[in-house]
């Protein structure tokens, strides 16, 4: 069978479901309001996931749901009705992490199963069991490396999914309950306080110093991605279903580029591999690190500090609708003021410089100098947006950064 | 009440309320510190001058598969068969055990294990090999109950020892502090944290050849409650006495004699008698912005005071008409009902019926705010 590789992109909300799609991931992974590890965060309403599917599959991506909450007995008797409304609403995946969930999906469904990350599944034996137990993916613990996939992907008959991009637990996944014990909060049920980027003051019997010691660099496996395609890994995961729209997009988007010029001619050029690590470059991260993919992490792969590295650009918006010849109407996330200089990012094409010379109410019936975030206004209409299309600035001081 | 501990020295054989001892090299246990030759020279004293006891093989290290095919090269020069079993807490270790010996499993089901099904799913996988399962500190005692009563293999619990909360792969404390030339040799580096977030101070910090862990500043001891414990079924008591910095035997288990050993130590029983971690999340979201019934229409996505609310249209389905009773529910809960007069698409056209706008703008309605939520009113349905 021939190799096509999956880009599978965070969707933390139906907007940057249609995002992500658009920017060109072939699969998305979302939570319902219950079951998943991040139970805090928006997640999707039975009726956006309905949509979701409905526009993922019309677009010709998939649609993962997370079910990867170390789950309680209490959970797993309201499990069955939400997995036959998954069935139902024919979601392609559900991503699992604890053998209960794993039994009571195969109980009652026939939804194939991958397992997460939290699952800290790291070599062939494990795997083997996990095939053994009726799971179609596995979702590798994000200290295997490339090699250690491809081995995997060999010794069974496993998809195989690995992490290339996004924000790392420096833990083994599921082995931490810091939060648990501090906080009250269950880190494995969506509670993590994410006590590992705090400061700490260490000390032993010759020394002493603050130190962020247990804050990983972010992972960013984009000048492995030849290495990866060419070990036919089956799915290429970008973490982040907190994270924002210009970061799905522009994630989306640079790994999508890229893998789609190898599928057409069997390599990444130089120029496509540089345009889109600048991209990656531009959105808000911790330093980067490619630390697994190839060796095991070294001390290096510790990110030492507070802040992440703030980027070029934040999000104004996106186009919410598109009338040809006439406007756009965008939904405004981040202010922005008549005669700013805008970028433009469409789903395929190069970034395109647009100015806000006009800037309206919906009605018409003001002209607005400065936008406010929360709000749609119309702006002459441009060829190269669509619906969803993100429109970003320059940032013009470090605090409006996302 | 049988209790279980950890075999780091010859003397700890003297205690002879311990009637099994596990046996972790660093090697293949995450929190050891003996090299394998030493504990293995343990088996063999222990076997002379303690006959009766059981002793077990750990093997707890999480391991990528480089790590793991370096531990089965290792483990062929051991003779597996001299042990009364082997205690596994990595899913591949499980299966390779099960495949390649005959021995005796105790399955350490300590992390992310919370519920019945799944307990007894790997019960069922391991058959009769099982001897015993480990389960984990975060199950209070009405769920252990439940469980022992549920398995048919017996049931083992720490009831004294550290609460590890963080294991990582990485090396975390040997680039941040000076350590001494032994430090590193016996690879074995400890240190305190005190965390920015007061008043979380004192966790230790270990770091050794299989990652970095941090422990509760708080120890955990069951001791006075053993009796509660036995009536949850468990039937064998861990004491793991290695970081406590305690001598095995030095303990006669109970809390009294463990506080005159340990004057500075605080100790907590952890979730024995009640865990609520999972109790905190509904009360972080905000349900009424949430779309959920048939009458969904949308939410308002801009407002424009005394001119117009637009409403971004979610559900197409909606049936939504210039004669439609609209409910607007706010993101503080309020409830305005609203009959429309007038709804016009984005090109400021007036239509009678919503087809497939996206966006509408209908009359502004005071007091309705952007993320209101937009249903057709129940008696309109």
């Amino acid at each position: 069978m021939s190799y096509s590789p999956e880009l599978l992109a965070p969707a933390g909300s139906l907007e940057k479901l249609k995002v992500a799609v658009l920017y060109g991931a072939n699969a998305v992974y979302c939570g319902g309001q219950e079951f998943g590890l991040r139970t805090a965060a928006e997640n999707f309403t039975n009726e956006e996931l309905i949509e979701g599917v409905e526009f993922a599959h019309g677009h010709g991506s998939q649609v993962f749901v997370v079910l990867n909450g170390f789950l309680h007995d209490k959970d797993l008797v309201a499990l069955p009705e939400f997995l036959f409304f998954l069935e139902k609403i024919k979601v392609d995946a559900v991503i699992v992490s604890d053998i209960g969930v794993v039994e009571t999906v195969k109980k009652n469904t026939k939804l194939p199963i991958h397992l997460s990350t939290q699952a800290s599944c790291l070599n062939i034996e494990a795997a083997k069991l996990w095939e053994e137990m009726g799971v179609r993916r596995v979702i590798l613990g994000r200290e295997a490396s490339i090699a250690d996939g491809a081995l995997i992907k060999k010794h069974t008959n496993l998809e195989v999914e690995l992490f290339i991009h996004g924000s790392m637990c420096m833990a083994y996944s599921g082995n931490c309950v810091i939060s648990n014990y501090t906080q009250g909060r269950d880190s494995n049920r969506g509670g993590c306080a994410h006590s590992c980027r705090f400061e700490y003051e260490l000390e032993n019997e010759s020394s002493k110093k603050k130190a962020y010691f247990m804050s990983s660099k972010d992972l960013n496996g984009l000048e492995h991605l030849d290495l990866f395609l060419e070990s036919k890994i089956d799915s290429l995961k970008i973490e982040g279903r907190m994270k924002g729209h210009l970061y799905a997009a522009t994630v989306a988007k640079s790994y999508s580029r890229a893998i789609k010029e190898w599928k057409k001619t069997g390599s990444i050029s130089k120029e496509t591999l540089n345009k889109s690590i600048n991209e990656l470059n531009k959105i808000s991260h911790r330093l980067y690190t490619d630390t697994n993919l190839v060796e095991p992490s070294k001390e290096d792969s510790v990110f030492d500090e507070r802040e992440q590295v703030d980027g070029d650009f934040v999000t104004v918006g996106f186009v919410e609708e598109s009338i040809p010849g006439e406007f756009l109407v965008i939904d405004v996330k981040k202010a922005f003021h008549q005669g700013d200089s805008l970028e433009l990012i469409p789903f395929i094409a190069d970034e395109q410089v647009v100015k806000a010379d006009q800037i309206f109410s919906l009605n018409l019936s003001e002209k607005v100098i400065k936008t406010n975030p929360g709000s749609l206004v119309k702006v002459p209409y441009s060829r190269a947006a669509s619906r969803y299309s993100l429109i970003r600035r320059k940032v013009v001081n470090q605090s409006e950064v996302q | 009440m049988e209790f279980i501990s950890y075999l780091t020295k010859p003397s700890d054989l003297e205690n002879k309320k311990v009637n099994s001892f596990i046996l972790s090299s660093k090697e293949f246990g995450r929190l050891s510190s003996l090299n394998l030759k030493f504990s293995l020279e343990l088996l063999e004293i222990a076997r002379v001058k303690r006959p009766d006891a059981k002793v077990f093989f750990e093997w707890d290290c999480l391991q990528t598969q480089s790590m793991l095919e370096k531990n089965l090269l290792l483990l062929e020069t051991i003779d597996l068969n001299s042990f009364d079993g082997i205690r596994v807490g990595e899913i591949g270790a499980f299966n390779w055990v099960l495949n390649n010996t005959s021995l005796p499993i105790h399955l350490i089901l300590e992390s992310g294990h919370h519920n019945l099904v799944g307990i007894q799913a790997w019960e069922s996988l391991a058959g009769d090999r099982l001897e015993r399962i480990v389960l984990g500190l975060e199950l209070p005692k009405e769920i252990l109950k439940k469980y022992t009563t549920a398995l048919k293999t017996p049931v083992e619990i720490q009831v004294l020892g550290e609460l590890v909360l963080f294991y990582s792969p990485r090396s975390l404390l040997k680039n941040q502090l000076e350590f001494t030339k032994a430090e590193k040799k016996n690879s074995w580096l400890q240190a305190k944290a005190n965390s920015e977030e007061s008043p979380h101070r004192g966790f230790t910090i270990v770091e050794n050849i299989h990652g970095s862990f941090m422990l509760n500043p708080k120890k955990q001891s069951l001791l006075q409650v053993l009796d509660d414990v036995k009536e949850c079924g468990v039937k064998f008591f861990r004491v793991d006495q290695r970081l406590l910095g305690i001598d095995l035997n030095q303990l006669t288990f109970d809390q009294e004699n463990l506080v005159e050993n340990l004057p500075n130590e605080k100790f907590i029983r952890g979730y024995f008698n009640v865990n609520k971690t999972d109790k905190i999340f509904v009360k972080l979201k905000n349900y009424r912005l949430q779309r959920r019934d048939e009458n969904f229409i949308g939410t308002v996505v801009d407002v424009k005071k005394d001119q117009y609310l637009a409403i971004k249209v979610e559900n197409t389905k909606s049936n939504l008409s210039n004669k439609s009773l609209i409910e607007y529910t706010t993101p503080d809960g309020k409830i305005k009902l609203m009959p429309l007069r007038s709804i016009k698409n984005i090109s400021l056209e007036e239509i009678d019926l919503v087809r497939d706008e996206k966006l509408i703008l209908v009359p502004h309605t005071s007091g309705v705010s952007v993320k209101t939520r937009v249903n057709l009113a129940k008696t309109d349905a």
